[in-house]
């Protein structure tokens, strides 16, 4: 009868990995010895020198909270934690410093081993298992809700759309990723540029777009420590311009580095935000359709109603005419400025989005790439990382006036965004056609246009902003130029990212300034160091935000959101942060507990191990009233005229709860929605429903 | 992402008189120089294992060679976050572009600003200098003039490697100089920088020249240590940056990138021993300052409580650091150093002042390292409850105990109990002879209640930064807090030895030279191992740097000095050179934003400028060099170092007034050596005697020192000697010896086929 053969135990192939890692070591561990061979019980006892080598059994124990939880060191697993494991990898202290890698006189443990012996203390280190035996997962045991102690509630629903959250005095307002705005906050956006554009009809009036992107051409500061400060200025008088409009408008910043763009090889990404590109909307595709002389066949009026139904995309004016040349087949259109079909398209793709503009070329060099033709590369996320790390103002932003050097910002990525998006007209110059490709046709590109580009544009004799300017076919496209390139609106969410570039480093170098903090920036009276800090200027970056306006009247016990969709765009988000708006002062101590993707959460809700619980916060009660009425009322939003006392203590306040861990592993797991639920939790560990009154709720990504 | 860094942070250039003899500075600890080639590569063994150490100090003509500070860039990235040496043709990345390295710029801007600086006078000024004190030369008004500003100059690796801190200003810079005949030696310039063939940068000092522009009868004169009006020497310092050029393939050119931040070249005077280490290294000291006020490591000093979960401290975060500095700080109890690595080269040291003065064979050799002696490694390196593998039949014979002066104690334990700990009272004794922290002015602790140590004197009995004035009196040098640290764990009995634990070979192990010879593993490595070969006490002076490098207002992080980036980078940004497409052999010196001359006082919230460093020091150096071998403290009065029983006709004063001569640093400045005289029978023959005789200790004496410092010898180890590596001392035994004194017939230790001897092989 053949016998079994006995498989090793585990802990029999712990020793064996160390007995053959040691080989003839006489190293005696501080007095120990070997101290794997002599059983499992004093192996988890073990400690060289006062370091205990296999981590306590995570203990059982009772929060604060009164809620079980399980302690392991630091988070991670027991075996991860178990000074044996850093031992056997040689991490501290066994990286040579206090001691040399486990073990001592022999040689290193393979990582596969490493791991088996870490799996091993996970389980408990047991004596007499075999790897065959080893069950994963461990039972949950469910919690039985003991009581409901709040009524059902109805989910609050988000903020109107393109309605931001009432901003309170004092109380920064965000500008967000415009690849993360809605539809109808793009509208908003669109229409107070439209109004912006309206006005160019009176010449003088300085609020008018020409106006705003004048202040550009004869002013702008570039490749000098001036640059980062005059456009702060710059963009906060634009975005005040928009704002007389409609108060609610905060300018967009373009993150070009998102995977969107496809950083290495642009050309083939998005190449400029879909929020820009050329499209037809419906109506403008019939008009268009009724303008054309000669008339579209039935074939060609469908597929430009089909072009307009899907919303079809187009990076540049040339791209466009191709298409209909090409694929739609009508081809009663040349690229002359003075051809009437050509303008009657230009003016149907201006009418359908007033951020696209017919001088734009983005992505365009002659048939070549942006490196072959300029021989600058489109920034990626990497390259902006280290542009970040830079630690000198200099090198970060522009030398001073006495060292007139550009920064790297300054130079690349930001020149580099112009030239990308100013691009060359394929169609300068007279006489082509939109044939299919137009790479022979086009001028050759000078090794020194990338340096020059601000020769580049002609600004002379130009009526910006009208039609027959809109016609033109220039060269390059205005971007290219600083004399021009405001008079693109993409000027805007490059220069916005520039801006929370700048922003971003400047919380990472707090003490680098440029060093003239004195000199004026023309044309305002700001000088450089009132540009430093930007909340000055009212505003913060945030990726997106999302409202859900909640009310002062009542006190809530318990708020459940709708579900808010976050698209992939916004999942890349460095944190997400959940704020309570304008919470007055509360008699009572409580916690605020969050959760997401969990309605039904209530007091009983495990937090350990509990994926959906995100976070608590904990408000500090302020007590009974002792004075008459009125005495704790809160004080009204803004203070009286000539009321110059300092802020009243009663003053409703904003809290901030950071769940970036919890929301980023739900929505990695597949999560396309995040739900709220907040629940105010009372001293003695129940819900307390009437006690918290606030304005509304936020979920905000951050970048 | 990758970062770049120069290491050294702080590089050691020494001068000499010969104008095209150099080598490459140690290092390692007690390392000897490299010897390199004309274009500064290192000379590497026939087999390339390792770099030729030098093995005459002096060129053909007798001059002594100067000693480059090498510079190189290290990257730092995923792969090697601890840093590797950058290599040309290496994959670089940064400020947004790629590319491969196809040169490296060097930038280094030399001054002296020692002839503008305060007088010198002890520990005044070390937090500040009072405005009344006095300046150097008061009675000059053009302040300016007094600066030698060479200007900065740029090189890189391709071709324009070489460039000299001269008069010329480099044809773009209005340079500063002192009037061209000083006497007895004019100075037109502060050195020159090269790149080696692998765009390393070299930065050579001055040819030590130093001269006073006073004239008329008794001039030149001098009349003190450390101010002489009048008085340059070529002494420098001075910030070194480095600009990396790519060539970017994905565009299609160059591009550029400013490594992170600048390092610092030293200038000093020659290190005439270079392997034996003193008592208290910069090395050390430095170490210790940034264990106490940058949380360089928390897991040996750190807040209390947090050992067993080290907190990271970011330290350029200045209210992160102020936080951690304002709480409950503490050295970690349950810290154990390793005896071989830790604490025998502390140990180990003041034995080898025996080979450079007169004075311990004078006391006996009190710090005996063998058998019989109170350092016997074997017996002090011993941890409780060992049981030694082939013991010895007789127990431990003899233990000194401090607590009863040198009376004898038998061990009384049994050799097999676990707290088996007969050296316990061995190692007691040592360590309760060290001076501590608040003892500065203790010559010994009789008249104190409750004295540890009886009528001994402290130990290191060596001088400390104030033995001369009656202001801040620091009469002694003390160990540095960590070294106390440590040794008190090792005292108790919280140490572990190499040995017990097989970590180290018990039989080649080079106990009696226990410095790591193996090359630096990484940037760190490197920093620490030049700073082990200068001098951490006493500042007074000093030897390289004085005082000012505890000062912690003058870091940027741990081993990097803050600079002026006005003055230390580049004119013109990285990326203002990328815009200008400009080659690499292109460097763009413009001196029109020089507005400002170099600053007459410090400005460390924004940095320090060339000559910052080294300003502090004597002028000319060859006087405090000179007069710096002993000193007689007073210890009279532990709070006075000078009284006047004169002006009191106080008799009594008088007659119980105390003194006791006092070394000052003498791996800095030998008193006596043996000096090699010939060959008997391929043996070296040597005669003890005094190391720079001739030259009095007085101030006609500095003089000659001026003119003849050049002439000393060096001296080194006995390459003869076999096993001196692994065998005790035994008092005067000839392990070093001077070579190549002036007038020796430049006698230089081995013949050929012995340099494998003058250059063990340290590798076991």
């Amino acid at each position: 009868m053949p016998t079994r053969k006995t498989p090793i135990t585990r802990y029999g192939r712990v020793r064996k990995i160390l007995n053959e890692a040691a080989a003839d070591s006489t190293a005696d561990y501080g007095g120990i010895g070997r101290f794997w061979d002599h059983g499992v019980k004093r192996l988890k006892e073990a400690a060289i020198h006062g370091v205990r080598l296999i981590a306590p059994e995570p203990e059982q124990t009772k929060t604060c909270c009164g809620h079980t939880t399980t302690t392991a060191p630091s988070g991670c697993s027991r075996g991860a934690a178990s000074m044996l494991v850093h031992g056997l990898k040689g991490e501290a202290p066994f990286d040579g410093s206090r001691f040399p890698r486990l073990p001592w006189g022999g040689k290193a443990v393979s990582p596969e081993d490493i791991e088996f012996i870490s799996n091993w203390i996970d389980d408990g280190c047991p004596e007499d298992d075999h790897s065959h035996t080893i069950e994963p997962g461990i039972q949950r045991r469910e919690t039985l809700p003991v009581r409901l102690s709040v009524h059902e509630i109805a989910e609050l629903d988000l903020a109107a759309k393109g309605v931001r959250a009432p901003s309170r005095p004092g109380e920064l307002r965000q500008r967000g990723n415009l690849d993360c705005m809605d539809e109808e906050e793009l509208k908003r956006l669109g229409d107070a540029f439209r109004y912006l554009y309206s006005l160019n009809d009176w010449p003088e009036d300085i609020r008018s777009y020409n106006n705003q992107a004048l202040i550009h051409q004869n002013h702008c500061q570039h490749g000098w420590e001036r640059f980062l400060a005059w456009h702060r200025a710059y963009l906060y008088e634009f975005e005040q311009d928009l704002q007389d409009y409609d108060s609610d408008i905060m300018v967009p910043y373009w993150d070009w580095v998102m995977p969107q763009y496809r950083p290495d090889c642009a050309q083939d990404g998005w190449i400029i935000p879909k929020s820009f590109q050329a499209f037809l909307t419906p109506e403008q595709a019939e008009k268009l359709i009724a303008g054309l002389n000669p008339s579209p066949s039935a074939a060609q009026k469908q597929a430009f109603r089909q072009l307009a139904g899907q919303k079809q995309l187009f990076t540049s004016q040339s791209v466009f005419f191709r298409y209909v040349y090409n694929t739609i087949g009508y081809r009663h259109v040349t690229p002359q400025a003075d051809d009437a079909n050509r303008q009657c398209m230009i003016d149907a793709l201006l009418a359908s989005n007033p951020f696209w503009y017919p001088l734009r070329f983005p992505a365009e060099y002659g048939g070549k790439t942006i490196n072959e033709a300029i021989h600058y590369h489109y920034p990626s996320a990497n390259d902006i990382q280290q542009i970040l790390s830079l630690n000198n103002f200099r090198d970060f932003g522009g030398g001073s006036i006495y060292d007139a050097s550009f920064g790297f910002l300054d130079q690349n990525p930001h020149n580099t965004m112009h030239i990308w998006t100013g691009g060359m007209n394929p169609y300068y110059g007279d006489g082509k056609s939109y044939e299919e490709s137009c790479t022979s046709a086009c001028p050759p590109v000078q090794n020194n246009t990338g340096e020059r580009r601000n020769s580049m544009v002609r600004a002379g004799g130009r009526r910006f902003h009208s039609r027959s300017d809109m016609y033109s076919q220039p060269q390059y496209g205005d971007m290219f130029s600083n004399l021009t390139a405001s008079y693109d609106p993409v000027f805007w969410p490059i220069h916005v990212n520039v801006d929370r570039l700048w922003w971003e480093w400047q919380r990472l170098n707090p003490s680098a300034t440029p060093v003239e903090l004195d000199a004026i920036l023309s044309p305002w009276n700001y000088t450089v160091r009132d540009t430093l800090d930007a909340a000055r200027f009212g505003y913060e970056y945030v990726r997106s935000s999302h409202f859900i306006p909640v009310g002062l009247n009542a006190p809530i016990g318990r708020i459940i959101s709708k579900p808010i969709p976050v698209n992939e765009l916004t999942q890349g988000f460095r944190k997400a942060e959940i704020r309570l708006h304008w919470v007055p002062q509360l008699i009572r101590s409580c916690f605020i507990r969050v959760f997401l993707n969990q309605p039904g959460a209530d007091a009983k809700t495990p937090l350990q191990g509990n994926p959906h619980f995100a976070g608590y916060l904990s408000i500090f009660g302020h007590g009974a009233c002792y004075g008459g009425p009125g005495h704790c009322d809160a004080p009204p939003p803004r203070a009286r005229d000539y009321d110059h006392r300092t802020r009243n203590h009663n003053t409703p306040r904003n809290h901030r709860i950071d769940v970036t861990g919890c929301a980023r592993k739900l929505l990695a797991d597949g999560a396309g929605k995040l739900q709220i639920t907040l629940i105010v939790i009372g001293a003695d560990y129940e819900e307390d429903v009437d006690l918290l009154k606030l304005e509304g709720v936020s979920l905000n990504f951050l970048d | 992402m990758a970062t770049y860094k120069i290491h050294p942070g702080i590089g050691i250039a020494r001068v000499g008189n010969s104008d095209t003899g150099f080598y490459l500075a140690p290092e390692v600890p007690a390392g000897l120089p490299h010897a390199c080639d004309a274009a500064g590569n290192p000379l590497l063994t026939d087999d390339l294992s390792g770099p030729v150490l030098v093995k005459n100090f002096k060129d053909k003509n007798g001059r002594i060679k100067r000693q480059a500070a090498r510079f190189q860039v290290f990257v730092y990235d995923d792969e090697t976050p601890h840093g590797r040496p950058l290599k040309l043709g290496d994959a670089v990345e940064g400020g947004g572009n790629r590319g491969k390295l196809i040169d490296i710029q060097w930038r280094v801007y030399l001054a002296n600003k020692k002839s503008s600086w305060y007088e010198f006078n002890t520990r005044s000024g070390e937090h500040g200098y009072a405005a009344i004190h006095p300046r150097r030369n008061a009675a000059v008004e053009n302040r300016d003039r007094l600066v030698i500003d060479p200007g900065p100059r740029t090189i890189n690796s391709t071709d324009s490697r070489r460039a000299s801190f001269d008069r010329s200003g480099n044809g773009v810079y209005a340079a500063t100089f002192p009037p061209q005949d000083l006497k007895p030696h004019g100075i037109d310039t502060l050195g020159e920088i090269m790149t080696d063939d692998s765009g390393r940068l070299l930065v050579l000092g001055g040819l030590g020249r130093s001269g006073s522009e006073k004239t008329g009868p008794g001039e030149p004169h001098i009349s003190h240590y450390a101010n002489n009006d009048g008085w340059y020497d070529d002494i420098s310092d001075g910030p070194v940056m480095a600009r990396l050029a790519m060539y970017s393939d994905q565009v299609g050119a160059i591009r550029y990138i400013d490594v992170e931040y600048p390092a610092w070249a030293v200038v000093a005077y020659p290190r005439f021993v270079p392997q034996i280490h003193d008592m208290i290294t910069m090395d050390e000291v430095l170490y210790d300052l940034f264990l106490r006020e940058f949380a360089y490591d928390t897991g040996l000093y750190g807040r209390l409580g947090s050992f067993a979960c080290p907190e990271t401290i970011p330290v350029r975060n200045q209210t992160a650091l102020s936080q951690w500095l304002a709480s409950r700080l503490t050295w970690n109890k349950d810290f154990k150093p390793w005896f071989y690595r830790d604490i025998w080269p502390i140990l180990f040291r003041p034995n080898e002042f025996l080979y450079l003065s007169d004075i311990l064979a004078q006391s006996n050799f009190p710090h005996d390292q063998e058998q019989r002696g109170t350092f016997d490694p074997v017996k002090i390196g011993q941890t409780p409850g060992y049981k030694p593998k082939h013991a010895d039949p007789k127990p431990a014979d003899i233990c000194r105990d401090a607590s009863l002066g040198e009376a004898f104690t038998a061990t009384s334990q049994h050799r097999d109990d676990q707290s088996h700990d007969p050296y316990r009272p061995m190692r007691q004794f040592l360590f309760d002879l060290l001076r501590r922290s608040g003892e500065d002015n203790e010559f010994k602790l009789e008249d104190k209640v409750g004295s540890r140590v009886h009528n001994l004197p402290l130990m290191p009995l060596l001088c400390g930064d104030n033995p001369l004035t009656n202001e801040v009196v620091t009469k002694f040098l003390r160990l540095t807090d960590y070294q106390l640290f440590i040794l008190k764990q090792w005292a108790e009995g919280q140490f572990i030895n190499e040995m017990e634990q097989d970590w180290i070979n018990c039989k080649t192990y080079p106990v009696f030279f226990p410095y790591p010879q193996t090359p630096p593993k990484n940037g760190r490595e490197l920093d620490r191992g030049v700073l082990s070969n200068a001098l951490g006490g006493a500042f007074c002076p000093g030897g390289e740097l004085n005082w000012i490098i505890r000062n912690p207002s003058i870091y940027w992080e741990p081993y990097r000095i803050k600079a002026d980036r006005s003055l230390s980078d580049f004119l013109q940004s990285a990326a203002q050179a990328n815009a200008n497409r400009q080659p690499p052999s292109v460097i763009e010196e413009l001196s029109f934003s020089v507005n400002n001359p170099l600053s007459q006082d410090n400005d460390f919230a924004t940095g320090l400028q060339p000559g910052d460093l080294t300003k502090y020091m004597a002028v000319p150096w060859q006087a405090d060099f000179n007069e710096c071998t002993t000193n007689t403290i007073n210890i009279t009065y532990a709070d006075w170092n000078t009284i006047n029983p004169g002006g009191d006709n106080d008799q009594r004063l008088k007659r119980e007034e105390k003194m006791w001569d006092t070394l000052w640093w003498p791996a800095h400045r030998p008193l006596q050596s043996s000096e090699l005289t010939g060959f008997n029978n391929g043996q070296p023959v040597t005669t003890w005697t005094d190391w720079s005789r001739g030259i009095q200790q007085t101030y006609a004496g500095d003089l000659k020192m001026v003119e003849d410092w050049w002439k000393l010898g060096f001296i080194i180890r006995n390459p003869y000697m076999p096993n001196i590596d692994i065998t005790p001392s035994t008092g005067p035994d000839g392990r070093y010896y001077s070579i190549e004194r002036y007038g020796s017939g430049h006698l230089t230790a081995p013949d050929p086929q012995l340099s494998a001897i003058i250059n063990p092989d340290k590798k076991t």
